[in-house]
């Protein structure tokens, strides 16, 4: 079993930064990667669900280029933390992560993922408080699931994050019609 | 012999079947629900995470008696109330709301005595770290007061 960090520290998130810059052309780069964010087929519990939703039909995360889920950690770029990270379950984790290619980037789903959830009490002995624990977490989606949306939302902040512009109108909820 | 013009046939066959359910499929109606570009409306009962309920003069209705933090399951609920000089009820001053640790059981506003709590419809909710999530209830109810 991997010993996992006990501090609370969230962890760095890109543990390994690129060697040699292009300017104009990493721009380019990061357009094409954020237009096609491949995630990893990877769910936990209940969360995962909600993203098989969010990759059928009445969602469709294929608009956005990243609807095409990879059964290998090889062929992904965007790994989505669905679901309760058991201790037992932590360092497959881990190792999943570390197999996939950079660039990569990780999207915590759920409260689970994000702090534990409502597995987090005093004396608890099975469950990974947060997947910002073990490995580095660029997006959170808070919600217990969250809706697909929330999903399609994360995934729009991973593509900002990435180009630095948004391409698609920003919801509010309150003013939905 | 025979085996193998059964198999072309069965094989043709189960073609024209599976591009008359995509034909089918085609000219039906588009069920993809276009997220970003139209937004969806929430049914009434949905739960986002819970906010302060407003009155008629848009003040919170709550009155700090801890219900919701002491029956709270995971504790993500943090409030504190003061007794101002000569009032007689106790005034709400801080409220905080730990989303990250939620599971919306709806434990809080089942057991608030003066129905001050209800869930929001904020459905969409993304960002680049867990403090995000950590909301000021009083806060909000101000801002959307104005």
């Amino acid at each position: 079993m991997t010993n996992l960090p006990k501090d609370l520290k969230q962890l760095r998130q890109d543990d390994h930064p690129p060697v040699v810059h292009f300017a104009v052309l990493d721009k380019l780069l990061n357009l094409g990667r954020a237009n096609s964010l491949w995630p990893m087929t990877f769910g936990l519990a209940c969360c995962a669900i909600e993203m098989m939703a969010t990759g059928a039909s009445r969602f469709d995360l294929d608009r956005f280029g990243a609807g095409v889920f990879r059964p290998a950690p090889k062929q992904s770029d965007v790994m989505i933390v669905a679901g309760t990270i058991s201790r037992k379950m932590a360092p497959a984790i881990v190792t999943l992560y570390e197999q996939m290619p950079h660039p990569k980037w990780v999207i915590a789903m759920g409260n689970c993922a994000i702090s534990g959830g409502p597995f987090v009490f005093d004396g608890q002995y099975g469950i990974v408080e947060g997947a910002d624990r073990i490995i580095p977490v660029d997006v959170y989606i808070p919600g217990c699931p969250p809706r697909p949306e929330a999903l399609i939302e994360g995934l729009l902040k991973l593509e900002e994050q990435l180009t630095g512009s948004r391409r698609f109108p920003r919801v509010d909820p309150e003013a939905a019609p | 012999m025979s085996g193998y013009f059964k198999e072309i046939f069965d094989g043709g066959k189960s073609l024209l079947v599976g591009l008359g359910i995509t034909f089918k499929q085609m000219i039906q109606p588009v069920v993809t629900e276009r997220y970003p570009r139209t937004a969806p409306k929430m049914p009434p009962r949905y739960r986002g995470h819970i906010d302060l309920v407003r009155d008629e003069e848009g003040n919170n209705k709550c009155i700090a008696c801890g219900m919701c933090q002491r029956n709270c399951p995971t504790g993500c609920i943090t409030i504190k109330g003061e007794k101002p000089e000569g009032a007689k009820k106790k005034v709400l001053t801080f409220y905080r709301l730990d989303f990250t640790t939620c599971s919306l059981c709806g434990i809080c506003v089942e057991s608030c005595p003066t129905d001050a709590l209800e869930f929001s419809k904020e459905y969409n909710l993304a960002g680049y770290s867990a403090g995000d999530f950590v909301f000021d209830l009083l806060k909000r109810c101000e801002e959307r007061r104005r």
